[in-house]
């Protein structure tokens, strides 16, 4: 990046270096709405107790199905009800932590562990990299759905086991990306210039060649935790996820379907909630991926 | 403007979804000719299980008997009227106090030609009761029986090992179709379980596992024609595919379609619902080997603290009945005098607290995932404990992995949902198989007195002396809270008003002989 910035000056008619840093106005403002709606989950996850107008699992039976207070004025449930009586709106808000802890721990758990795998394989090559490179191959050629079944009818359904799913079915992409940039890396200067000042290889791991990496790795976290989301959703959806009446918004798509014609609101918010919060999150990371790693342009 | 507009793009937005999901689920061509005039006499039903072994000694499923009925006879034939007529036997009577003497039909010939006579009775009957029959579960219904003689062509005597009351209630289901002796020695039973052979209305067409079982009126059936050509039995789990299905008209019969989209069916032109009440009851059982379940004060407790009734007037929509033992009004030795646990938290509250129970202890409910009403129940629950102190962990599992493996071996929670459907209409099979010591379905529970209660009913035909032990039992087990029996189940049928003389059976048994269609 920095070779390619230096040449550029020669030709006058291209955006002085210092110029191209900032995005065009059309991708600023879609990274502010992508902001907005990342911010908005978190803040909904994190002051939950604060935010929600009432308790997300207190049931009144005789006001279920209640619509929306615009379609029914005088109604004290903004969103209405879903068909046990509950807040459909403190559900969405409550709903919001499970959406985001599924998201950003499966997605940390599998970064972590892919990164490392990567780092470790592109740099050390031969048998290391022969044994997680096979495992990775062994791992993307495995059908998803089918071992999130397996896993589940095995440990039974439950938060922790879809991360762990989710985890142990993702850190091969991160491991072949890192791989792959490490190699790149590698054979560079300044790590040969490293390795003749005896430098250990844990730090020129750690200092010289992860650095190098961790851009690319960030963009597909992002655009990771968009997917999980909905991955999760799709679990819970297909009840092999949370506990049902933990509120979470796959569950609450699950538990709607029966009602999609005769109570409209109890599934449109839920999907309107995962459908604003992945947005977000892709808006977040296109804008990375085209800022930090152009590369991964598709 | 900016408000405007936002408010503009919130009033598109949310019904735009609704229609896009809401065309997912039911799509109904305009003007073109209906799918279901297209398919002139043949009729298709939607039911939600695929019981997969077509050999009635093989099944214990109530989705069998939907088919079933169709394909097979019994000696015995019950209507959906419940009343007990002749089949494939005309007359039947006790000529000594062990032997059960049957008269039989003549001129009855099974599907693939083979005449019906004593021969297959016999074969029928050494079959279930013998190793063949030991593979599947319902052998165990008929070991009252020891064996079945031939006294000539068209008379058989049962000689019965012990009493039992029921015996001809069950000839009349499951195990007792008469199967065809020639077509099983030559094929195998394997062969049989899916191309199967039966005197019935109906003969076997095609069978496609997960997907659809066809048959053809057996136009030479002793009880006279089917009215209909051929009927398409399609097996759809998921309900609301089924009703989607029904409204699109693909299909004319739906079975099981749940109360939330019962106001659909209501609501559609062309359709009808038919509610019907069932044998079939729902409980929670509790395990009392995991504490606290084992303290009755605890399960007193969690008796008063979910409002059951209020579950039965809002989620199921008023489609189910109260009930407090684990029987249907229908059923031979229900006590109506027994009044269910009311719905009092402060009592609940306090049982707990003498229990010992501390507020926010954790206790779970185990169900089967694909059971909707049941789950939406499960999470009022959830906030009807709360409030007296449980936190309740609902654990929704798959229903085969439930049925085959978490009740039988006890891996449950403390409490855990059960539905049976009590098919005899006496409450001797659903009693003895759930509160005998060691049985299947129950690996926990034991109580001397109701040990001595089940055998009181079992060794006597004297319908007073088992009405009387009957009642002691249920007094027993209400006393004791073991389960918590709470509602008999009201099946819902949506049925497109092209088909004629449907009725909606009480033990899923739809009978398809007199049907017809416009």
């Amino acid at each position: 990046m920095t070779r390619a910035a230096e040449a550029r000056p020669a030709l006058s008619a291209l955006p002085a270096p210092g110029r191209r840093r900032t995005a065009p106005p059309g991708l600023r403002l879609t990274l502010a709405l992508g902001l907005v709606l990342v911010g908005a989950s978190f803040a909904a996850a994190v002051a939950a107790p604060l935010l929600a107008p009432r308790d997300p699992e207190a049931a009144d039976l005789r006001a279920r199905l209640t619509p929306p207070a615009w379609a029914r004025p005088g109604s004290p449930y903004l969103v209405g009800t879903d068909a046990i009586g509950r807040d459909i709106l403190s559900r969405i808000i409550y709903g919001a932590r499970v959406s985001l802890e599924v998201g950003l721990v499966s997605v940390a758990v599998s970064g972590v562990s892919g990164t490392a795998l990567g780092l470790v394989a592109g740099y050390y090559g031969g048998w290391w990299d022969e044994v997680a490179m096979r495992l990775a191959d062994l791992q993307l050629s495995f059908p998803f759905i089918l071992f999130a079944i397996v896993v589940i009818a095995v440990l039974g359904p439950g938060l922790s086991r879809i991360i762990l799913v989710l985890a142990v079915t993702q850190w091969a992409s991160y491991a072949r990306l890192v791989r792959s940039e490490t190699l790149v890396v590698r054979e560079a200067d300044y790590i040969q210039a490293a390795r003749a000042l005896g430098v250990s290889d844990g730090r020129i791991l750690w200092r010289h060649v992860l650095p190098n990496a961790v851009s690319a790795v960030s963009v597909l976290a992002t655009l990771s935790v968009a997917n999980n989301i909905l991955l999760e959703a799709a679990l819970t959806f297909l009840g092999l996820g949370v506990d049902p009446s933990v509120p979470s918004w796959g569950g609450m798509l699950a538990d709607s379907r029966n009602y999609i014609q005769t109570a409209w609101w109890d599934s449109t918010f839920p999907g309107l909630a995962i459908m604003l919060t992945v947005m977000g999150f892709n808006l977040v990371g296109d804008w990375l991926r085209d800022r930090f790693s152009p590369r991964l342009q598709g | 403007m900016r408000c405007g507009h936002a408010r503009t793009v919130r009033r598109l937005l949310a019904p735009a979804l609704v229609v896009v999901l809401g065309g997912l689920a039911a799509s109904v061509p305009v003007g073109a000719q209906s799918p279901a005039q297209s398919r002139g006499r043949s009729l298709v039903i939607v039911q939600a299980q695929d019981p997969q072994r077509w050999d009635p000694i093989a099944t214990f499923l109530l989705s069998w008997g939907m088919v079933g009925c169709n394909l097979f006879d019994g000696l015995v034939d019950r209507g959906p009227d419940l009343v007990l007529r002749p089949g494939l036997a005309t007359g039947w009577s006790w000529i000594s106090k062990n032997t059960l003497r049957f008269t039989l039909r003549r001129g009855v010939t099974f599907h693939d030609g083979e005449p019906f006579d004593a021969q297959a009775v016999k074969f029928t009957f050494d079959r279930l009761l013998g190793p063949e029959g030991a593979k599947g579960p319902q052998q165990g219904n008929y070991t009252s029986i020891d064996h079945v003689q031939v006294v000539d062509r068209y008379t058989v005597d049962f000689v019965m090992k012990t009493q039992d009351p029921v015996i001809i209630t069950k000839l009349a289901g499951y195990g007792a179709m008469i199967v065809p002796p020639k077509y099983i020695q030559e094929r195998g039973s394997e062969y049989f379980s899916s191309h199967p052979v039966g005197t019935g209305p109906f003969r076997f067409v095609e069978y496609r596992k997960d997907d659809h079982l066809t048959l053809a009126a057996n136009t030479r059936y002793w009880n006279g024609a089917p009215r209909v050509s051929a009927v398409t039995y399609r097996f759809v789990p998921e309900a609301a595919t089924r009703v989607a299905e029904l409204q699109a008209g693909r299909a004319d019969i739906a079975q099981g379609v749940p109360v939330s989209q019962a106001g659909v069916v209501k609501g559609d032109p062309s359709l009808v619902l038919m509610p019907v009440g069932s044998p079939t009851v729902i409980e929670i059982r509790f395990d009392p080997s995991k504490p606290p379940a084992g303290d009755i004060r605890f399960r007193k407790a969690i008796t008063a603290a979910i409002d059951v009734q209020t579950i039965i007037q809002t989620i199921l929509q008023g489609y189910g009945h109260r009930v407090s033992t684990f029987q249907s009004p229908l059923s031979f030795g229900n006590d109506p005098a027994l009044a269910p646990y009311p719905f009092d938290p402060q009592r609940a509250k306090q049982l707990l607290a003498e229990a010992g129970v501390k507020p926010g202890t954790d206790v779970t409910l185990s169900f089967p995932s694909n059971n909707a009403d049941f789950r939406e129940a499960a999470q009022a629950m959830v906030s009807e404990l709360a409030s007296v102190g449980l936190k309740l962990s609902l654990q929704p599992i798959e229903q085969v992995t439930y049925f085959s493996d978490t009740i039988p071996h006890a891996k449950t929670g403390q409490m855990y949902e059960f539905g049976w459907g009590g098919w005899t209409l006496d409450f001797d099979n659903t009693a003895y198989l759930l509160y005998h010591k060691g049985e299947y379905w129950n690996p926990v529970f034991s109580d001397a007195d109701v040990e001595k209660y089940l055998e009181q009913e079992r060794s006597t035909n004297d319908q007073k002396a088992r009405l009387q032990a009957f009642r002691a039992l249920d007094r027993r087990l209400y006393d004791l809270a073991i389960d918590f029996p709470l509602w008999q189940q009201v099946n819902l049928w949506g049925v497109n008003k092209r088909v004629r003389g449907f009725v909606a059976p009480p033990d899923d048994r739809v009978r398809l002989l007199s049907v017809s269609v416009q």
